[in-house]
């Protein structure tokens, strides 16, 4: 269920300031901390939750991570039309059954 | 397709045999959509829709009646030719900007019909991914809306891609600042 852990993932007015942040520019858990005026360890907790949801990716750099938008937030679209047409298809034959 | 991106997002392809001959299956697709579309499940109304039309001619729109006399298009018919291949366009509760296009084959297998779909065009939402457009404030009332509860998941997909594209405060300010009229 991508997109609906992308939607719950976005409900959260400070994962909703992180992805506004990340939207400018890669940031490390530091900045981001700093800039929203949240905890790390709470940031940490929120891109957690944006990354599972597929919304925020990282990579190392040095001795930090940094954290970027991930558009595989859009394949969330994807599975959501593949199990549509599945279900349609399905109801789609079933009306020809007597 | 030229547009590497495509490979990042593929078409989707079902494929179904009825038991009909190719005339019914087109029809039964077509015109009597709203006999078998999930509508409870894939809808913009959800609870509240009616019905949902397909217009059966080039041009013509699936338009999705919700209670209360709203209207949504889903898309656009783009290539009628009964009974062998309907092609339309798919951007349900989305702007026309970000839509798909969805290509329906139907042809004869024995006493019966093998309906191909293939929905294809996600790559689409990638390229516009990459820009910091503007001019879509339409996502933002589906999210909110998604929030406050009215919404189910054939609205949420909106909200991830409108999410990524643009950031969710810039468009909160947006909606402050004054509601835009919407679909």
């Amino acid at each position: 269920m991508a997109y609906a852990q992308a939607v719950e993932a976005l409900a959260d007015p400070t994962r909703r300031r992180l992805v506004e942040r990340l939207r400018r520019r890669p940031h490390a858990v530091g900045e981001l901390a700093r800039h929203l005026r949240v905890s790390q360890p709470a940031v940490s907790q929120h891109l957690a939750v944006l990354r599972r949801a597929k919304l925020v990716a990282s990579r190392p750099d040095a001795q930090r991570r940094l954290y970027r938008l991930d558009p595989s937030g859009i394949a969330a679209l994807r599975d959501y039309a593949e199990r549509m047409w599945t279900d349609a298809l399905e109801a789609y034959a079933r009306s020809f059954e007597d | 397709m030229n547009d590497p991106a495509a490979a990042v997002f593929p078409p989707i392809r079902k494929s179904v045999s009825v038991k009909a001959p190719p005339e019914k299956a087109f029809h039964r697709f077509t015109a009597e959509m709203a006999s078998w579309w999930p509508l409870a499940s894939h809808s913009v109304g959800q609870r509240d829709a009616e019905t949902v039309v397909m217009e059966g001619r080039a041009g013509g729109r699936i338009l999705e009646r919700i209670r209360g006399g709203r209207e949504c298009v889903w898309g656009t018919v783009t290539a009628w030719e009964p009974p062998r291949r309907v092609a339309f366009t798919w951007h349900p509760g989305d702007d026309p900007a970000r839509a798909q296009d969805v290509e329906v084959r139907f042809t004869g297998e024995g006493a019966g019909t093998r309906v191909e779909l293939e929905h294809r065009g996600f790559e689409r939402l990638g390229a516009l991914a990459k820009k910091a457009h503007r001019g879509y404030p339409i996502g933002w009332s589906y999210v909110l809306g998604l929030y406050a509860g009215r919404r189910g998941p054939f609205m949420a997909l909106v909200t991830v891609i409108t999410a990524t594209m643009m950031g969710v405060m810039r468009a909160k300010a947006r909606l402050t600042g004054g509601r835009r009229s919407e679909a």
